[in-house]
């Protein structure tokens, strides 16, 4: 597994150059940070399986000895090395940022705040590995487009729904789960999301294993 | 024929609209075997299946005996396909720390003596690369960690005259000095006349025959004569033929002795690219 990680990092060496930049630039542009953190997990997304396509290069992966399930492992593991490395680099510029920038409008990263960079992040991957290892390059574009757009809309509209027709069976189920929520975040938050990682990371081996690569 | 190098059993494979039906060959041990046919005969399909990067819907492929999904098996296989697969931002010093870890037999001083044979840059990026470029570097990994089977999917494609030709002497060489087997497939069939002992030929999805070069040369002969001469008797014995103003060729395939009462027509050795033209003709149907 290490070489397929050595492979990742080495193809998203610019990317970092390229982090090591922007997180200071968006700070001083005074732009949202949690905005920033998750675009840049997208870009690693999107752009890590562009070069795929573009390269074909699965197809020679699997041509080494190498599993095919340890190619998918691997880069579910780079993607959590990556948001970890990111999220200590964007903490120690927030940490810099809220020391010597005084007019910023966002508070320091809290606890909480990190929790839920970490694991929108991870659930941004969890749903977005498994199409991109199912559809070729442009239709997983898409259908992840779709779908955060899809998802965001069902979910307000279901709200609106509860909120509207008053069910309250719903309401309340819902009201217990915030408050249970916010005061226990991180017992809820983190085995939710690594159970939604490990379930995304046994899909798509299953889907890569089956898969023919053109 | 020695031990079975590759064994393909019954494959079946549906593949945008093209379909490979029950196909069964042999690549023996030990000796160069090319993979001829038409473009979109089917080759490349059946070297991915080979390779795992397909799966055959039905069907078993073997390699040295054990199934060809089997990974340890793999560290024994040097691949070449017609692209060179790798991220065109990496370089080959990038694509060697990644490759050189999975093969415990790499041999850092084989690779070396090929960097500096093919005249390889190891720091350009391969984006930069030529086609002849690529193609050597497919090669430089293939070879560096002395596979015992060396698959190669048209590697004499976009080479020079001049490389693609050592290319050959390399092989030939390879399988001499180390027995090593290999299975390439090409549609530049001059290559296999110089050095492959058998040919596996294929058409359309399905095996046309598998043959060593010795029965090939001993069964496959042009007939040629006037174009009055050319009727249905003798069309029916042709696998293949070709009639102009000027007069018809045949391909026979059979046992030669049959030609010694053909006095009135010239026989001579058909060439695998006679072979070839012949039997693919859509005038055959």
């Amino acid at each position: 597994m290490i070489p397929m990680l050595k492979m990742d990092f080495f193809m998203t060496a610019n990317y970092f150059m390229i982090i090591l930049f922007v997180v200071p630039y968006m700070y001083v542009m005074n732009i949202s940070p949690p905005f920033t953190f998750v675009g840049l997990q997208i870009g690693l997304l999107i752009g890590l399986f562009y070069y795929d396509q573009q390269s074909g290069i699965h197809k020679f992966l699997v041509s080494l000895p190498v599993d095919r399930t340890n190619i998918v492992r691997a880069r579910y593991l780079f993607a959590a090395i990556f948001l970890f490395l990111t999220f200590v680099y964007f903490v120690l510029i927030d940490r810099l940022a809220h020391r010597y920038l005084h007019y910023l409008e966002y508070q320091p990263i809290s606890a909480r705040a990190a929790l839920m960079y970490i694991c929108v992040s991870l659930i941004i991957y969890a749903l977005s590995f498994p199409i991109y290892y199912h559809f070729s390059y442009l239709a997983a574009l898409m259908v992840q487009v779709l779908l955060f757009i899809v998802l965001p809309g069902t979910f307000l509209l279901i709200l609106n729904m509860v909120v509207k027709f008053k069910i309250q069976w719903v309401i309340d189920a819902a009201e217990q789960f915030f408050s249970y929520f916010s005061a226990h975040p991180f017992l809820v938050a983190i085995p939710a999301t690594l159970v939604s990682y490990l379930i995304s990371l046994f899909l798509s081996q299953k889907i890569f294993m089956k898969k023919d690569l053109k | 024929m020695g031990m079975d190098g590759i064994k393909v059993e019954n494959v079946t494979k549906q593949w945008k609209g093209f379909r490979i039906e029950n196909l069964n060959f042999t690549v023996p041990q030990g000796y160069i075997t090319g993979f001829i046919g038409p473009n979109g005969s089917g080759k490349s399909t059946v070297i991915r299946m080979i390779m795992g990067v397909m799966k055959p819907d039905k069907g078993e492929i073997r390699i040295f005996g054990r199934p060809n999904d089997d990974v340890k098996l793999k560290q024994k296989i040097g691949f070449v396909y017609d692209t060179l697969f790798l991220y065109e931002e990496f370089n080959i010093k990038k694509a060697k720390a990644m490759i050189a870890p999975l093969y415990p037999d790499w041999d850092e001083e084989l690779y070396q003596k090929y960097l500096h044979k093919f005249e390889l840059p190891e720091g350009k990026k391969i984006k930069k690369f030529s086609q002849g470029m690529k193609m050597k570097t497919s090669l430089l990994f293939a070879l560096s960690h002395r596979p015992e089977l060396i698959i190669m999917d048209e590697p004499t494609s976009g080479l020079d005259p001049v490389f693609r030709r050592e290319l050959l002497e390399e092989l030939q060489e390879l399988m001499v000095n180390e027995r090593q087997t290999v299975f390439f497939s090409t549609h530049i069939t001059q290559d296999l006349d110089q050095i492959a002992d058998y040919i596996i030929f294929m058409n359309r999805g399905k095996l046309e025959f598998q043959k060593s070069m010795e029965e090939i040369r001993e069964q496959f002969f042009l007939v040629k004569g006037s174009a009055e001469q050319l009727d249905s008797d003798l069309k029916n014995l042709f696998a293949g033929w070709k009639q102009t103003s000027g007069g018809f060729t045949g391909l026979y395939a059979g046992d030669p002795s049959f030609l010694a009462g053909l006095e009135d027509f010239l026989v001579e050795p058909a060439s695998l690219e006679d072979i070839m033209y012949f039997m693919t003709r859509k005038e055959n149907e």
